[in-house]
């Protein structure tokens, strides 16, 4: 296939599906083609395929088809709501965190009260709660301070 | 009805777009559902047809990209319903199996001119007015497409296969 030839191949295209529109184009690609005997192949080839995908089985839609896309267009329907649940819904939805509070605040006032309570007699060495005085147990820390560096 | 009219023909470019598959018929219907969904704005500066076409083509395009088109195995595998059928009708089948793949082969841009041209008919130029490009664009686009057909169909019609 010279220059020539390939220059023409989307000629050959255009004439195969129709296409050509220029008849001096036209009459040029047809005098070429009577001379040259690789083109001639090349516009049989096309036709040829063109033909076997044009005998591409051809699909229908199934009878169901029509039906089908009716109910898809359908418009969904519409959920009856009645208006004093959606606002029953809401109010709930805020007053969640009170309850929560009031759970709360109750465990930490409760936890308080159970620690208020008597505590066994093996954590306080047989001594009753009023003999000890708390502000009287006092660490110094100076004093730990000056025994762990200066050896005092 | 434009939905009678044309469904044939859109059913069958989804179907030739996606290499048969078995999801076409979906893929038709969601194109008739964007087409009655914006039918308002169908500016008629462009016939109904060319608009349709261009919906079914871009519809195809998505399904194929987002969905990657998955077939299950049950749909693979399942067997044909048994029915008698001649030597011939079977060679037509098979024929018509390797011209499937044949085109489903090409990249999409390849594809949808060869089906529009070649399987519905289109002229150059309303081929460009659906694909919205020159027609300089769907020649070499289908010269492309062809180059590359060849190379698949020429040894099977060697082959005397097709």
């Amino acid at each position: 296939m010279n220059r020539a030839c390939i220059n023409k191949r989307r000629a050959l295209q255009r004439y195969a599906d129709g296409e050509f529109t220029d008849d001096s184009a036209l009459k040029t690609l047809k005098a070429h083609l009577e001379a040259c005997p690789g083109c001639s192949q090349e516009l049989e080839y096309l036709l040829r395929a063109k033909k076997i995908v044009s005998s591409h089985q051809r699909v229908n839609a199934s009878p169901e088809f029509v039906s089908r896309l009716l109910d898809r267009l359908k418009p969904a329907p519409e959920i009856i709501r009645l208006r004093w649940v959606d606002d029953a819904a809401d109010w709930s939805r805020r007053l969640i965190p009170v309850p929560v509070a009031v759970t709360v605040l109750v465990c930490v006032v409760l936890f308080a009260r159970l620690n208020q309570a008597k505590a066994p007699d093996y954590i306080l060495g047989g001594l009753t709660r009023a003999d000890i005085r708390f502000d009287e147990v006092y660490l110094d820390s100076s004093s730990v301070v000056d025994r762990m560096f200066f050896g005092k | 009805m434009l939905v009678r009219k044309y469904q044939n023909r859109v059913v069958c470019i989804v179907y030739s777009l996606t290499g048969s598959n078995p999801h076409a018929e979906d893929i038709a219907q969601d194109v008739f559902i964007k087409v009655y969904q914006n039918l308002a704005g169908f500016e008629k500066k462009s016939a109904f047809s060319t608009w349709l076409y261009r919906i079914t083509v871009n519809t195809t395009y998505n399904h194929l990209r987002s969905k990657r088109v998955h077939v299950s195995l049950d749909e693979i595998d399942a067997p044909e319903p048994f029915e008698k059928v001649s030597i011939d009708a079977i060679e037509s089948k098979e024929k018509q199996r390797f011209v499937t793949k044949a085109i489903e082969s090409l990249p999409f841009k390849y594809r949808m001119v060869v089906v529009l041209k070649d399987i519905e008919g289109l002229g150059y130029a309303d081929i460009a007015k659906v694909l919205k490009c020159r027609i300089g664009t769907v020649e070499s686009r289908l010269f492309r497409g062809r180059e590359r057909l060849k190379k698949i169909l020429t040894p099977l019609m060697e082959e005397g296969k097709l």
